[in-house]
């Protein structure tokens, strides 16, 4: 019976009819359990990738709204007390803001950043921003022929619209978090399920935490040399070299575990775990 | 039914009239809150522009929201306004496509609907006051 198991080929209320089958003819055989074992294991790393992925995004979005607000609030406050004129505050806001939101985008994921990147917007300039402003608030006039204090009120509400962000955005921000985290805990539900179903814990607790790392850096890396690989700007590249960078990340750590097997089984039998 | 009208492209680069009316839809994109006296400004150029509200309708979907929905959707969205040179140029470029390709009209026909679903309250806002005005 060394590689045969038993199989259940009829049951009744009396008992249940058993014979003995071959390895082979297994349903579930362990070279499908290796591989199912292999997608659970790439699966959690591309949901602890998406969950860093979504997680990062909304934080770089609530600290974009604050520091605009706050940037916003500042130089109208200076313009007030007579610091600065309305014209080197709102030239200053709408430089800031735009500074800003580079730095923003820079810190945004891959995949939002390639987005941004492929149409090379191009926004309006400060004059444009005025003769827009102008023609909204005072129909039928350039700014021009606006008085002293009609342009104050120019300069002070491209000032104020600088520190604004859209609300409908903003709103997402805890549901982004919460599709992180639901990613986060898909991957720790994974990874737990794993280590409790395994005959030696802490070697599988190894195994696991370095697979799903090799994933993380394997996503990491993608997402850093994408600008450089993918070009400038090409989105479906960027999420396809970053889903590929965690899949070859995860296959990575996987082949060292298995090429170190010996040293991580002493490593936990050092840790206190007896394997047999 | 299909509406064919409503599903056909408008493919000739974009008039002097279009280019007015998308620049005024295109400032429905923005990164930044909007009141009434934007609506209404809205409202004014694209009655301005002469354009029927089914054409107004079609540069709204096929070619603003085609083009810049993703602004809406950016973690640091443009906020000024896009600059008009740009904005026509990429509306120009992306009706060649669809000239060129049945492909690129298939796929650009089935992504629209997600992306003019990103500005559609305000669009309806502006539809609105548009037919209060224009009655």
């Amino acid at each position: 019976m060394a590689d045969k198991d038993i199989q259940i080929i009829a049951s009744s209320p009396k008992g249940i009819v058993v014979e003995p089958v071959a390895a082979s003819e297994r349903l579930i055989t362990n070279g499908d359990f290796n591989v199912l074992k292999l997608a659970l294991h790439q699966l959690s790393a591309q949901a602890l990738n998406f969950a860093n992925m979504y997680i990062n995004d909304a934080s770089v979005r609530y600290n974009y709204c604050y520091k605009i607000n706050k940037m916003a609030e500042e130089i109208l406050s200076d313009v007030e007390s007579g610091k600065a004129t309305a014209k080197e505050g709102a030239e200053f806001a709408n430089q800031l803001r735009n500074h800003i939101m580079e730095e923003a985008r820079i810190q945004s994921s891959t995949i939002g950043k390639a987005i941004a990147q492929k149409k090379k917007v191009t926004g309006r300039t400060i004059e444009e921003l005025i003769n827009n402003k102008t023609a909204k608030t005072f129909p039928g006039k350039t700014f021009e022929q606006l008085t002293s204090n009609e342009k104050q009120t120019i300069y002070k509400s491209i000032i104020s619209s600088s520190g604004r962000s859209d609300p409908k955005f903003t709103t997402k921000i805890p549901k982004w978090k919460l599709l992180g985290k639901g990613c986060l805990l898909f991957t720790i539900g994974i990874t737990t399920y794993n280590i409790w179903t395994s005959e030696n814990k802490i070697e599988a607790g190894l195994k696991d935490g370095i697979a799903l790392g090799g994933g993380f850096l394997g996503g990491a890396i993608a997402g850093s040399v994408s600008g450089l690989v993918c070009g400038p700007g090409a989105p479906v590249c960027s999420t396809v070299l970053f889903v590929v960078g965690g899949i070859i990340g995860t296959l990575a750590a996987q082949g060292a575990t298995t090429i170190a097997e010996d040293e991580i089984v002493e490593f936990s039998e050092w840790l206190g775990e007896y394997v047999e | 039914m299909l509406n064919k009208t409503r599903l056909s492209f408008v493919l000739h680069s974009l008039s002097e009239p279009e280019k007015l009316g998308v620049s005024a839809i295109s400032d429905l994109f923005l990164d930044t809150v909007y009141d009434e006296q934007d609506y209404d400004y809205i409202v004014k150029r694209l009655i301005e522009t002469g354009i029927e509200w089914d054409l107004l309708d079609k540069l709204y979907r096929d070619d603003a929201a085609f083009l810049l929905s993703f602004n809406l959707n950016s973690v640091a969205g443009e906020w000024a306004g896009f600059n008009e040179e740009w904005l026509i140029d990429q509306i120009n470029e992306i009706r060649e496509k669809r000239r060129n390709s049945l492909i690129v009209r298939f796929i650009d026909r089935v992504l629209i609907p997600f992306r003019a679903s990103t500005a559609k309250k305000k669009w309806d806002i502006i539809r609105i006051k548009y037919f209060n005005l224009v009655k």
